[in-house]
């Protein structure tokens, strides 16, 4: 209904622009094509990837090596190295994963897997992209202002949000000093400005992807015969619309409470360091910062997961040349993930004083999550039975998302156990579950995924050799470095430490954080090999064919590589079938698209 | 890529991982303390309890990973792309499904249910006995004040014993801290006793520990220096990395000599008493406290050194 109106819309449209190229400024700059402005956030969301791992790798010299100066950044100072992992998770979270998740592959993918020209709305779609700017140049500004960037933790619990780096609860009343702290101009409050901003961003996205999805499938594609992908992204957009507001609002609540002198969550009658009384009229709570932040912030990281599954699920199938095993369960399990996603956030809190007994309520929640991931690893398993596998590297990438998930997912299992979690909170045993979801398991399938559509995106092949080269040693020291995070966490080694040189109970632990470091270092100087290859193929890459992975789904089957503009150069595709149709008895290839038609001859069995 | 170098490449995986995931659990080769790298030793009743717990997980968690990363290696190596051959076309088993929902279903729920009892009990503060030490916890960035109500039981006066950074215990016998922080959220961590709680600005939150090695029987297993040390484990600024305390585990009769004697070294004034924290936080003669009063307006006068 409204998809012919939309189409007949769009076919309008794509003969109206026959006839005029876009001015430079239009087509590279404030584009409204969703295949633009997804590589827009591509190459925003890998730059700020270098800033982050940059800020990963000070971090880790400073634990391993506490009292020797850094090469450039010097001496590291407490304050400083909060500022590093304040700095290293912020970038990560907020400038990294969920732009190139949401962002990058949201805006670029869902127009043509669904059989869409573009996205619903346009406009707003170019607005998502560019109100990441602004978020972008404060947070890079934040490193210079007077007392540096945030440094609360990217979790920035109050108190301790409230009193650093220039606050009105500490007394400052200057806007415009240059002298003492400034209120805006300080690492908290443009940390605040910047989140706020990514959060406009995450939630103009979603509003976009939601409703093309809803409204702009081609004939045929029916909800159930989209990619999972497609489900992925979609179901995430929900989560972040559901979710994104109460972050928004929460840090509008501490920006307050640190330039108005409001008290949402400062209960007043507090003491700073001087024993002088802290200025707050009083009242708030520091227990509600950590609900409302962690009500957002736990789907967050389903957020930063499931397009990944999504994605990974697609690539298992094309290089298996195998029908994903339960689509539908599939389905059911990323929804169940994201609507459990919402009951279980006091996880993040059971240490925290409050009431024990929600303590009982969320670790019941937390442990069901498990659940539904479990059966995706299940089901992906169950896909690759069978199959007929190829190792290109997309897929070595993908098979690394299932094997690290695996683990990632188990060690949450510990954390969710309340008796457990009194010992394990706060240590690294966190960090190493952190970052084996993340970095193992989503910053892998971004790498596969970005090889695996860099042909429709710019029209080359990556090179294919290189591409193993970075796997490999990726696989490898990734697993060195969290890997080893597990057992000093089991030692009790707390996270956020700048040293480990005041406890006794720890050094034994030293030797440990030294071979981590030196591990995350190769880590880190290896993703030089990914940027040489992505940059290197995009000009003099080898010109790709247009499905060069045959596979079903439109993206490949439909539109050329480089996808042009309109995407579909004629109609937009008819869907027939569901997407992972390989090895199907109905052809003699090992693959049918969605959009083929198969004669009244070959349909007769 | 061929086969054979398929094969090479697999198998230098293999090792390298394997190699990879020893080394770092082995990392060094040294063995410097009793545990090596793994849980230090328990040192308290529910310690045991919480380490049960860890293993049982550990255990469970431990078959799954080896069975599904297997699965996942057998699985790729037998179904790599074969000339002549064609993947099994199959959407899936409803029967499959129904099995990995509901074992693991039943597996979770298990987890859950047993460790109820142990999180009751490590998060309930014994009530108030003859044989309960009550000590009181200030926080502040970046040192750990503790306060015991001394030899007339009564909180608030001057036989109050008043420490900054250690705390003293009787083996054997339950501890209950009541603490709260002057300023940002920290978190009082004791790593041989898996006690863990955050200090809450604004709030007054119990933990309770007993202990059951003192400190003379681990010094006797490992060093004459060594300490149980107290761990701040919430980000609190700065000085979070050298906000360390220590904590003494007496035997209760050497417990009870101690705090005779301090209490009355106190009660004579013979202590400096950081009269500037301890002013701010009043308590009532019933040992009740007030969250916070307003700063007295005279100069708090300085105990004579």
């Amino acid at each position: 209904m409204s998809t012919a109106e939309a189409e007949s819309h769009s076919a309008h449209t794509a003969h109206g622009h026959d006839h005029h190229e876009p001015s430079f400024f239009f087509k590279y700059i404030w584009s409204t094509d969703h295949k633009m402005i997804g590589k827009q956030f591509l190459i925003t969301g890998l730059f700020f990837l270098m800033v982050g791992g940059a800020l990963a790798l000070a971090v880790r010299w400073k634990l391993a090596w506490p009292n020797a100066p850094m090469p450039l950044l010097g001496e590291i100072k407490a304050e400083r190295y909060n500022m590093l992992f304040t700095m290293h998770a912020s970038v990560m979270i907020f400038f990294v994963i969920i732009p190139l998740l949401a962002g990058a592959f949201g805006n670029f993918l869902i127009p043509l897997m669904i059989g869409a020209r573009d996205m619903a709305f346009p406009w707003l779609n170019a607005a998502s992209y560019w109100i990441m700017w602004p978020a972008m140049i404060i947070i890079s500004a934040s490193f210079f202002a007077p007392e540096g960037a945030a440094q609360a933790g990217w979790t920035a619990y109050p108190m301790l949000s409230l009193v650093t780096s220039g606050s009105a609860q500490t007394g400052t009343t200057l806007w415009f000093s240059t002298t003492e702290p400034n209120l805006l101009f300080n690492g908290q409050t443009c940390w605040l400005m910047a989140v706020i901003l990514v959060g406009f961003s995450s939630v103009f996205g979603s509003l976009n992807y939601v409703t093309t999805i809803i409204k702009m499938r081609s004939p045929g594609m029916t909800m159930f015969r989209m990619p999972l992908t497609v489900w992925s992204l979609f179901i995430t957009a929900i989560l972040a619309l559901f979710s994104t507001p109460v972050l928004t609002g929460t840090l509008f609540m501490l920006f307050m409470d640190r330039v108005a002198g409001s008290s949402f969550f400062n209960p007043g009658n507090l003491y700073d360091t001087n024993y002088q009384e802290m200025n707050a009229s009083g009242g708030g709570k520091v227990l509600l910062w950590q609900h409302l932040f962690w009500f957002y912030s736990h789907p967050a990281v389903y957020l930063m997961v499931l397009p990944a599954m999504g994605m990974v699920s697609d690539i298992l199938a094309v290089f298996s040349r195998k029908p994903i095993f339960g689509y539908r369960p599939m389905i059911y399990s990323i929804a169940s993930i994201a609507g459990l996603g919402f009951i279980v956030w006091a996880h993040h809190m059971f240490q925290s004083g409050m009431n024990p007994a929600l303590g009982m309520t969320f670790m019941i929640s937390t442990m069901f999550i498990a659940l539904p991931s479990a059966i995706k690893v299940f089901n992906w398993l169950g896909t690759l039975w069978g199959g007929n596998i190829t190792f290109t590297s997309p897929m070595l990438f993908a098979l690394s998302f299932v094997s690290m998930f695996i683990i990632g997912g188990l060690s949450g299992i510990f954390m969710a156990a309340t008796p457990v979690d009194m010992y394990i909170h706060d240590t690294y045993f966190i960090v190493a579950h952190i970052h084996y979801v993340v970095f193992c398991g989503t910053v892998m399938a971004i790498f596969g995924s970005i090889i695996y559509w860099f042909p429709k995106m710019y029209g080359t092949m990556m090179n294919e050799t290189l591409a193993k080269i970075h796997w490999f040693l990726t696989f490898v020291f990734m697993n060195l470095t969290f890997f080893a995070m597990h057992i000093i966490g089991i030692g009790g080694q707390p996270r956020r430490y700048a040293s480990l040189n005041k406890f006794e109970t720890f050094q034994h632990l030293q030797p440990m954080n030294v071979m981590i470091t030196v591990c995350a270092l190769i880590l880190g100087f290896s993703q030089i090999l990914f940027l040489i290859n992505f940059f290197y193929s995009m000009y003099w890459g080898k010109k790709a064919e247009q499905n060069p992975w045959k596979s079903n789904t439109l993206e490949w089957t439909d539109a050329p590589s480089p996808a042009g503009h309109g995407n579909w150069p004629g109609q937009v595709p008819t869907v027939y079938r569901p997407p992972y149709e390989y090895s199907s008895p109905e052809v003699a290839e090992d693959w049918l698209p969605q959009s083929k038609k198969l004669g009244a001859a070959a349909a007769g069995e | 890529m061929s086969a054979r170098w398929r094969k090479v490449a697999a198998l230098l995986l293999g090792v390298a991982l394997c190699a990879g995931m020893s080394t770092s659990a082995f990392a060094a080769g040294k063995w410097p303390n009793a545990e090596g790298y793994w849980l230090p030793e328990a040192a308290s009743t529910y310690a045991e309890k919480i380490d049960g717990l860890f293993y049982a997980i550990l255990w469970l968690t431990g078959i799954v990973f080896v069975v599904t990363e297997l699965l996942l290696l057998v699985f790729i190596i037998k179904y790599r792309k074969q000339e002549g051959r064609r993947s099994i076309y199959t959407h899936g088993s409803h029967k499959l499904e129904m099995v990995w929902t509901l074992t693991p279903a039943l597996i979770l729920a298990v987890i859950a249910l047993v460790q109820r009892g142990t999180w009751n009990e490590i998060k309930t503060a014994p009530a108030d006995g003859p044989d309960v030490v009550k000590v009181q916890l200030f926080g502040e960035q970046f040192q750990w004040n503790f306060r015991y109500a001394g030899n007339d039981g009564k909180w608030g006066t001057k036989d109050d014993i008043r420490l900054p950074g250690t705390l003293y215990v009787p083996k054997g016998k339950k501890v209950v801290i009541e603490q709260t922080s002057k300023d940002v959220i920290h978190s009082l961590f004791l790593p041989y006793m898996r006690l863990k709680q955050d200090l809450v600005p604004g709030m007054w939150v119990k933990c309770w520990f007993e202990a059951t090695k003192s400190t003379a029987e681990m010094q006797a297993k490992r060093s004459k220096e060594w300490n149980y040390e107290i761990v701040c484990a919430e980000l609190c600024g700065n000085g979070h990395s050298e906000m360390g305390g220590l904590l003494f585990v007496l035997e209760p009769a050497e417990y009870d000599a101690w705090l005779k004697k301090t209490s009355e070294e106190f009660a004579k004034g013979e202590w400096d008493t950081l009269e500037k924290l301890w002013s701010k936080w009043p308590v009532n003669e019933d040992g009740t406290r007030k969250i916070a009063t307003k700063v007295a307006t005279e100069e708090p006068k300085k105990a004579p050194h």
